[in-house]
């Protein structure tokens, strides 16, 4: 019997290291969650991941070939998920693609609309595309990322996300999908909102957030931190905060100030490999090797602005470091910020540990379950 | 064998798609065809005339995507499409622009009932469907290598097994500057398809660099070209490259479609010369491997396990059915007719293999005390194969052979006789002094126990079993071989020479000084009087 494609040669991940794993060499099949990639052509989703994931210049992406086949990479941090992205000519609700690998797993699935573009026709393909999707996994996250909008006025901005917010609201009301929530985001490669929007996406995805939450939030009721971040350095997506509402400017400059941070460490640390000088932006090749070693997870920096504010960077381990913002009139009690921290990583590194060991029981009891089989 | 060439691309709009196929058909199916195609006599033929031509759009306008099933959708955009140059018909200017060229019809010069047809799509739906679906998987799906040009190899007994060599074409237009293009060999048999993987993969390549440094040339000059008018006029907008601003740039990239081959390339006839090499590859493919069935064929065990022989000459594999177990005796099952294939032994490791140890330690030594070799077969050549071989062994001066001989001769006239099966060997001869040779069995002669073997050695046929028992290359045995007997022919001459010096009649003593002077055992003396040409005094 002829077995459909991605199931019989689903050739393996490009996996791409960003920051070291954990140490255990998980297959496709695990648990991770997925984040799929879709919309039409030349919406902009290769440049997204790349962006987000490879540290890419925004300019750069002007350069990308056509995506043809699904890219599969691996995203490792405190959470390890699999970034998926589609090539946007293909139907892949074709009875020759097996959906269910492709849409089967836990996750979320990014569509990704054109806003400088009409967009009707990538309407007509969300609402395609989120029925047949949810019909083979109710699970999945959906999420609208209206795109390159950073060429727009605000009031059209706004005109255009409540459009379509409008006709999709409408036109999954008629399949009968009203529980089917959606959430949408305006975006762009050019400023941050990219990055926040996948923070958002990614955060749904983290069984820990609520715990991740609290401790944030005890953190800054007892250190008189106005705003932290939990920030996973690499691709600047931060994968919790506290509960006070999230200010886009808060959220721009602390990632600044990682980037910037750890530039200069760049400076000061040791060659371990040469860089060549590739026509690209060198920030790729500084994704690839990882930038975090032992040192981030010591990490500490302090930034005075000029309203008062000083922006205070801990790093928490391999992956996060947590940014916050603190009034300058609260730094006095340094020590004291510097204690709650370390009870603050040390339970950290208590969620992380007990996470790795639910996975290790799992993987011997898939054992076991082997053994009783055999 | 029935394959499909064809090339195909990742368009923009599109997705994959194909461009163009050529196929091989043999004549009886070529007539059912051409319903539709008025056949004329020369290479390009015409499609039907313009006016049903605003159907095929109706029907373009229906389909949006492509279906995977069913008839094949009419091309939508010009990277896909498939151009051709108008016919040249010399005189009358009316008739061409009523037709649309649809495809190639080569006719093959040797075998005039094969023609290989190109067209966009193969004509059978179900073909069109797996290659479509080939199409789909080599381009979206498979790869050598993230982002690399390779060859894979793919496939299932429903749609086929794929061979697809992918690579990449410079374009000023594309998105980073390349696009995808994949050659694409489809047939049912894998087995075939693995066996011609060398041969398709080297040209394919081959053809795919060729293309490639066309596609560069004419990259680098419109590089070159846009570099120049950038610095003459730095504000002018002059063409569609030229932006102003990077919004712009990609708008206008999005609503242009991209070129076809014809155009990136700048050959305007590119798909003849394709459909050309497409034939070619086709045809020489075919050519390369033919799959012989064997019937009721076995392997030939003689002796016992060990001394199978397997001959790597397929040729001998085609033998009659020959069993001869460790004793001695044979049992011969059926024959069936050799005539289309001649047996030969090309070697005389093959002759040690087939004969096993035993058997052909008897031979060499009855050969090389100069008793006469009898080979009887019911197959001439299977005769000349071997007294060829004996003959080798021997410097030819006092050898003498007789091949393919009427009747009987007796050892004063020849060394080596070739006989036909069914003639006759007369009984009063000796039977000690002669060895039959019928097929895989010794008669006669005599034995190594008769000679005394158990107390010595006989070196002349222990070191000659020893060379052919390496189980090397035949290079290099041969050079082996070669050594050997340039040995014991100078060991012959040496005593040529002493008997020459007037040692006719030598006793015992001076044999014993001899034998160890030429650094050979006693046993090998009737072997060098052979070999130097005195065994017949």
């Amino acid at each position: 019997m002829p077995q459909s494609l991605d199931d019989q040669y689903s050739l393996g991940d490009s996996i791409v290291d960003m920051g070291g794993g954990d140490g255990i060499d998980d297959p496709v099949q695990d648990n991770r969650p997925r984040i799929l990639i879709m919309g039409l052509r030349r919406s902009g989703k290769s440049s997204i991941q790349k962006v987000v994931f490879h540290s890419m210049n925004a300019n750069d992406t002007l350069f990308l070939e056509s995506t043809n086949i699904i890219i599969k990479e691996d995203f490792q941090s405190f959470i390890d998920f699999h970034v998926w992205d589609f090539p946007g000519q293909l139907d892949f609700f074709d009875p020759t693609f097996d959906t269910n690998a492709i849409f089967g797993e836990y996750g979320a699935l990014i569509f990704v609309i054109d806003a400088q573009d009409d967009y009707m026709e990538a309407l007509t393909r969300l609402h395609d595309t989120v029925t047949r999707a949810y019909r083979v996994n109710p699970n999945l996250f959906f999420e609208v990322f209206i795109h390159k909008v950073d060429a727009l006025s605000d009031e059209y901005k706004i005109e255009t996300q409540r459009d379509i917010h409008q006709r999709t609201t409408d036109e999954l009301a008629d399949f009968g999908l009203e529980k089917v929530s959606l959430g949408f985001h305006l975006t762009s490669i050019y400023d941050r909102s990219i990055f926040e929007a996948f923070s958002k996406v990614i955060q749904k995805l983290i069984p820990q957030l609520p715990t991740l939450e609290n401790l944030l939030n005890i953190l800054c009721a007892n250190s008189g931190i106005e705003k932290a971040f939990l920030f996973d350095i690499n691709s600047k997506i931060y994968i919790a905060t506290d509960s006070s509402p999230v200010d886009i400017q808060s959220y721009e400059i602390c990632s600044e100030m990682i980037d910037v941070i750890f530039d200069i460490s760049e400076i000061y640390s040791k060659r371990t490999s040469t860089r060549n000088d590739s026509g690209m932006s060198q920030s790729i090749k500084s994704a690839i090797q990882p930038t975090t070693d032992e040192t981030a997870s010591d990490a500490s920096s302090l930034v005075r602005l000029h309203n008062d504010m000083v922006l205070y960077l801990k790093g928490v381990n391999r992956f996060l470091a947590l940014v916050c913002l603190i009034p300058s009139d609260n730094l006095e009690k340094h020590g004291l910020i510097d204690y709650n921290f370390q009870c603050f990583k040390q339970a950290i590194t208590d969620v992380f540990d007990l996470k790795r060991l639910s996975i290790e029981r799992r993987l011997e009891e898939d054992i076991d379950d082997d053994d009783i089989s055999i | 064998m029935n394959a499909i060439v064809s090339l195909v691309h990742f368009c923009e709009v599109d997705g994959p798609s194909v461009i163009f196929c050529t196929q091989a058909f043999h004549k009886k199916v070529v007539e059912d065809y051409a319903d539709g195609l008025s056949v004329s006599s020369g290479e390009i033929f015409p499609d039907r005339p313009l006016n049903e031509s605003p159907r095929e759009n109706g029907i373009q306008a229906n389909r949006k995507e492509p279906s995977n099933i069913g008839r094949p959708a009419p091309a939508s955009c010009a990277s896909c499409a498939f151009v051709l140059p108008p016919m040249n018909t010399s005189g009358d200017a009316k008739v061409p622009s009523a037709y649309e060229i649809k495809g190639f019809r080569t006719d093959d010069d040797e075998n005039p009932m094969v023609t290989y047809i190109g067209s966009r799509y193969p004509q059978h739906s179900q073909l069109y469907a797996a290659v479509r679906q080939a199409c789909v998987r080599s381009l979206s799906c498979e790869f050598c290598c993230q982002g690399r040009e390779g060859p894979v190899l793919f496939g299932d007994d429903k749609d086929g097994y794929v061979l697809s060599y992918m690579f990449k074409i410079k374009d000023n237009n594309a998105r980073g500057f390349q696009r995808w293009y994949s050659f694409i060999f489809l047939m049912t048999d894998r087995v075939y398809l693995v066996a011609s993987w060398p041969f398709l993969v080297s040209k394919f390549r081959t053809l795919a660099t060729s293309l490639q440094s066309r596609a560069n040339q004419v990259f680098e000059k419109e590089n070159a070209a846009r570099e120049s008018r950038q610095d003459d006029s730095f504000l002018s907008r002059s063409g569609p490259i030229s932006p102003t601003s990077p919004d712009l740039f990609l708008r206008r990239r999005s609503k242009q479609p991209l070129r076809s081959l014809v155009d990136l390339l700048k050959t305007k006839d590119f798909y003849v010369l394709l459909h050309a090499n497409f034939s070619w590859i086709l045809k020489a493919c075919g050519r390369r491997l033919q799959e012989r069935h064997l019937n009721d064929q076995k392997l030939v065990i003689v002796g016992n396990i060990d001394s199978c022989a397997f001959s790597q000459k397929t040729k001998l594999l085609l033998d009659p059915i020959y069993c001869y177990d460790a004793k001695g005796t044979n049992s011969n099952s059926s024959s069936c007719s050799t005539d289309e294939f001649d047996t030969r032994i090309d070697h005389i490791k093959d002759l040690y293999d087939l004969l096993g140890v035993q058997t052909f330690r008897k031979l060499v030594l009855n050969f090389a005390r100069g008793n006469q070799m009898i080979i009887r077969s019911s197959e001439p050549t299977f005769v000349k194969s071997v007294v060829t071989i004996l003959k080798d062994l021997m410097p030819s001066e006092y050898c003498e052979v007789l091949e393919d001989a009427n009747e009987y001769q007796p050892l004063t006239e020849c060394n080596i006789l070739g006989l036909d099966e069914t003639i006759k060997i007369p009984d009063e001869i000796d039977k000690s002094t002669i060895c039959l040779a019928t097929k895989f069995d010794l008669k006669f002669g005599v034995e190594e126990s008769d000679v005394g073997i158990n107390d010595m050695d006989n070196l002349y046929i222990n070191q000659l079993s020893g060379i052919l028992k390496l189980n090397l290359q035949i290079e290099f045995i041969s050079i082996r071989l070669l050594i050997f007997r340039e040995q014991w022919s100078s060991k012959a001459k040496q005593y040529r020479r002493f008997i020459m010096g007037g040692n006719e009649n030598c006793n015992l003593d001076k044999e014993r000084e001899i034998a160890k002077a030429l650094d050979i055992n006693e046993i090998d003396l009737p072997i060098i009087r052979f070999l130097s040409g005195y065994s017949k005094i």
